[in-house]
């Protein structure tokens, strides 16, 4: 090649990275310096401790930082090693009615409700119909609800669909009919009563050397002037409550180590209209559910109305009679109405004792899983009631009038 | 995708050069007097308002309520520019532009106005009073324990929302159970929780946006009304904490022919919303009074709003905190009269024949504010604005006090006179309209869609309207210029050697799609009716 400019050209850069990479993997050898200057008794000092000043590192506090998430462990402020076994509005018992009855030492003492006088009219019913449509169809709302999925075809994805949400059909329905029932009732006994909502009950209890706390959030509760009188004077020393061994009548209780141990009934007792009546308690079936993905049955149904009911009965009594209570002066007596929009199941306890490993028993009654109709909903395109079973108001309206 | 909506105007060529020849008999031919056809104004302006005219009629022809809001709907398949007004985010000044949009006509008073001078409530007063006493004390007493219990942040506002929701839904319960052994119409009323309420009309005689103009001025024949006054779509989306409905409508306050008077005075409000704050959003027409075509309780009464938001207002302007109240009561109340208008038939291009009103209270349970207002028209739109002689009106009191204050458990300073201004819009009767088509646009037999004998035009029709009013987002992008092709191919022509293959290039507009362009639902040849196949593949379509 003959020596052209062409040729002769460096490409600096080059060879400016492979100056840098020859440097970079040079090594120092040891020369045996520092060895030789030891022996001979002259001090060698590292040149950086000399240079650089040694400074420590400050911790510097800086305004206006995220705070630390809380961190659910023993550092929590409300941790306790003793673990406590929770009830809440999402977690159903595992043996249902029967483990309700164990835990609240309750009997029932015939099946069906005492005797009760039902009434209904013609015109009642059609206004029913009517709120049944407006809380089921005629409501405005769009929400995207639930996936709906067929057992049969588990991989299938329906459209989603969007309507009215469960809470919201049964808040509607249950204020819609309540206020029918005020309506065509005496004024006398409309006026005793007050209807809460959104009310937060919690009431705590030792079982066995297990601490155990029921808790009740946004349900709505009928209250009247006058407490309700005892069902029955019956007693129920001899009742034997079931036996569900070798489950332990604490399973499926959450158990939980931080926590807060509280007593609430959230009406103070110097208002006239602060006995409890009636709760109303809403099934969501999005909420309430078994750790086990296993659908919820019948009998988990009832003995959640139980423990409901037993909670708003327990933190009256607690509230009105004082912490060391065993059996009541008087017993407490509360109606339950447990809806999730078309099944009602109307119960009644009567909280005889808060003692609950006692002899002296709570009694409960109950009614099965009620229908108010079979299919409401727009069917071909026009708003469609089918099935209407006319015992549901008639059991509102005798729960609501009973004095 | 159909590749026919790309060539709408292709095919709007051929519909409009289709003619149909009829032979006339031979005495129709001629007559004494000459029959000239009208002289017609071709300028572009009458040329368009006519095309208007033409459309808002076929909007008046439409059977049925779904099938007229659809039809609203047809002309913007992505959804209309709509201008937000919400019912809690009030802007700084916003009472002028509130007042234009909804040609309201505000009369402070310290009174209602004298048509409830005739309403006594004097024994309904005595009934109700000590359990309203004791109402508010527990709900006082109450709420602070709810809040604490819990545990939720929770701001000034949200906080006082609580207790005044919890405060009207008491009060309505104890005015209701005590009047309705009385009052028929409150016994047979339906009372409506936080209901959804969604209103959408056009207003006009507002400044073009700038958008707007330079369209124009790039358009020859539109040169000269670059400046002209637009129409706005106003959208109202709120709720009320308690909402009272009936089958009756409330007697009007002002005949129509007196609600014409000029000295009800309504600020014009020339400048673009967003000078004072609103928003803009693209989204269809839904108007929504709370509940769905086919409810029988068509009619509002009247409504219970929070006013917790006021609280987070910052603008230490204690006029401006006012005029908001107002602001808030004129625009419910008008939003919610006009989307029950639209369910009767009427629609923001074909007007009311006849004034509706209901009643409104803005509360947080201490304070009360009472509005009535009167609708006599929802057409405000184009030149509506300087030719529509009619006004809506509000009558509105000051802010009462219901009472003073909670002194050692007890109420101070109860004021009597709020309670009977609630009891008077209460003891409001609603009467049947004796003479008056209450519906004169809809059809005689079907009403609503729930009436049609056909049931795939039944099912078709709920499933669209139903669709089209929940404004759910859309899965697909949306088409796009992107920023490149605006600089290098549309505003300076550098691309011209490019092989055009974007929409843009031929002309074609994808945003000028209508509703109606879409495929319908395939049918797998399973279940299609017996019929050749280019027949048979697509279901019916029933758009209006």
């Amino acid at each position: 090649m003959r020596p052209s400019p062409h040729l002769c050209k460096q490409h600096l850069g080059w060879h400016f990275k492979k100056l840098w990479a020859t440097q970079s993997a040079r090594k120092i050898r040891d020369a045996g310096i520092e060895q030789k200057l030891l022996e001979k008794g002259v001090p060698v000092v590292r040149a950086a401790d000399i240079l650089w000043e040694k400074r420590p590192l400050e911790k510097i506090e800086v305004v206006g930082l995220k705070p630390k998430p809380v961190v659910f462990d023993h550092t929590h402020p409300n941790w306790h090693d003793k673990t406590i076994l929770t009830y809440r509005d999402n977690n159903v018992l595992l043996k249902g009615l029967q483990q309700a009855k164990i835990l609240t030492n309750t009997v029932e003492l015939k099946q069906g409700l005492p005797d009760f006088t039902l009434k209904s009219t013609k015109q009642i019913d059609r206004r029913v119909k009517e709120i049944i449509l407006t809380s089921h169809v005629f409501d405005a709302e769009q929400k995207i609800l639930p996936k709906v999925k067929d057992p049969e075809r588990p991989a299938w994805n329906f459209p989603r669909v969007y309507g009215i949400t469960q809470p919201r059909v049964i808040k509607l329905l249950l204020n819609n009919l309540l206020q029918l029932i005020e309506n065509s009732s005496d004024l006398e006994v409309v006026k005793q009563r007050y209807v809460f909502d959104d009310t937060h009950f919690s009431y705590n209890f030792e079982k066995s050397s297990d601490l155990i706390q029921f808790e009740l959030t946004g349900d709505t509760l009928l209250t009247s002037t006058k407490p309700l009188p005892p069902v029955t004077e019956e007693p129920t020393e001899s009742f034997q409550l079931p036996d569900i061994h070798p489950i332990k009548p604490t399973i499926t209780l959450n158990k939980e180590n931080i926590y807060e141990v509280r007593g609430i009934y959230p009406i103070s007792l110097k208002f006239a209209k602060s006995h409890p009546h009636t709760i109303f308690v809403p099934h969501v079936e999005t909420e309430v559910k078994n750790l086990y993905e296993e659908p919820v049955t019948e009998a988990q149904i009832f003995g959640r109305s139980l423990l409901k009911t037993f909670t708003v009965a327990a933190s009256y009594a607690k509230e009105k009679y004082g912490n060391d209570v065993t059996v009541l002066p008087k017993p407490v007596v509360v109606q339950c109405v447990h809806t999730n929009g078309r099944f009602f199941h109307f119960g009644i306890f009567q909280l005889n004792t808060l003692d609950l490993e006692g002899g002296v028993k709570n009694v409960w009654f109950q009614t099965g899983r009620l229908p108010l109709f079979e299919t409401c909903c727009y069917k071909v395109g026009r708003p469609v009631l089918e099935g209407y079973n006319n015992e549901v108001i008639q059991y509102l309206d005798a729960f609501y009038n009973n004095v | 995708m159909s590749a026919l909506r790309f060539r709408r105007p292709l095919l709007n060529c051929v519909k409009e050069y289709r003619y149909v020849s009829t032979g006339l008999p031979q005495e129709d031919q001629y007559s004494y007097t000459p029959q000239y056809p009208p002289i017609l104004d071709i300028s572009h302006e009458k040329v368009a308002a006519k095309k208007k005219e033409a459309e808002y009629e076929a909007i008046k022809a439409v059977k049925t309520v779904e099938e007229k809001q659809i039809k609203l709907n047809m002309s913007k398949y992505y959804g209309f520019k709509c201008y937000m007004l919400l019912e809690e985010y009030i802007p700084y000044n916003n009472l002028e532009l509130i007042q234009h949009v909804t040609r309201t006509h505000l009369i402070r008073d310290e009174n209602l106005p004298n048509f409830y001078n005739g309403i006594d409530v004097s024994s309904l007063l005595t009934a109700v009073k000590n359990d309203i006493e004791e109402t508010i004390l527990i709900e006082m007493d109450q709420c602070r324990q709810k809040v604490d219990l819990h545990k939720v942040q929770l701001n000034i506002g949200e906080r006082e929302n609580i207790v005044s929701s919890a405060l009207s839904k008491q009060i309505n319960r104890i005015i209701i159970n005590s009047m309705s052994k009385h009052y028929s119409h409150i016994d047979s009323a339906q009372v409506d929780f936080n209901p959804r309420i969604e209103s959408l009309w056009f207003a006009g005689g507002m400044d073009p946006p700038e958008n707007i103009k330079r369209c124009k001025r790039g358009q020859e024949w539109r040169k000269n009304e670059v400046d002209a006054p637009t129409n706005r779509a106003m959208n109202y989306i709120g709720t009320a904490s308690v909402a009272l409905r009936s089958n009756k409508p409330l007697r009007p306050i002002l005949s129509l022919s007196e609600s014409e008077n000029p000295d009800f005075i309504v600020p014009r409000f020339k400048l673009d919303p967003r000078t004072v704050g609103t928003a803009n959003q693209f989204r269809h027409i839904a108007n929504i009074p709370g509940f769905w075509p086919g409810d029988p309780n068509q009619f509002g009464l009247l409504s219970y709003h929070q006013r917790g938001h006021h609280l987070t207002r910052h603008y230490k302007d204690p006029e401006d905190n006012l005029r908001a109240i107002d602001r808030q009561g004129i625009l419910s109340s008008f939003a919610w009269l006009n989307s029950q208008a639209n369910f009767l038939g009427f629609t923001t291009f074909n007007d009311v024949t006849y004034p509706l009103l209901t009643q409104t209270i803005i509360t947080n349970g201490q304070l009360w504010s009472f509005f009535v207002y009167q609708l006599n028209t929802v057409l405000i739109h184009s030149k509506h604005i300087e030719d529509n002689p009619q006004r809506n009106i509000c009558w509105t009191t000051p802010v009462l006090k219901l009472y003073e204050g909670i002194v050692d458990g007890k109420l101070v300073g109860f004021n009597d006179q709020v309670l009977q201004n609630l009891l008077k819009f209460y003891a409001n009767v609603p009467e049947e309209r004796l003479g008056v088509e209450m519906r004169p646009y809809l059809s005689k037999e079907e009403k609503v869609c729930g009436d049609y004998q056909d049931d795939d035009q039944r099912q078709w029709l709920e499933r669209e309207y139903k669709h089209l009013v929940s404004n759910r987002p859309r899965h697909a992008l949306d088409y796009e210029i992107y920023a490149w092709e605006k600089i290098y191919k549309i505003d300076h022509e550098t691309k011209f050697l490019d092989k055009k293959r974007r929409p843009f290039e031929y002309g074609i507009k994808p945003w000028n799609r209508k509703l109606d362009e879409r495929l319908p639902r395939y049918i797998p040849r399973v279940h299609r009716p017996h019929l050749p196949r280019w027949k048979g593949r697509y279901a019916k379509e029933y758009f209006p």
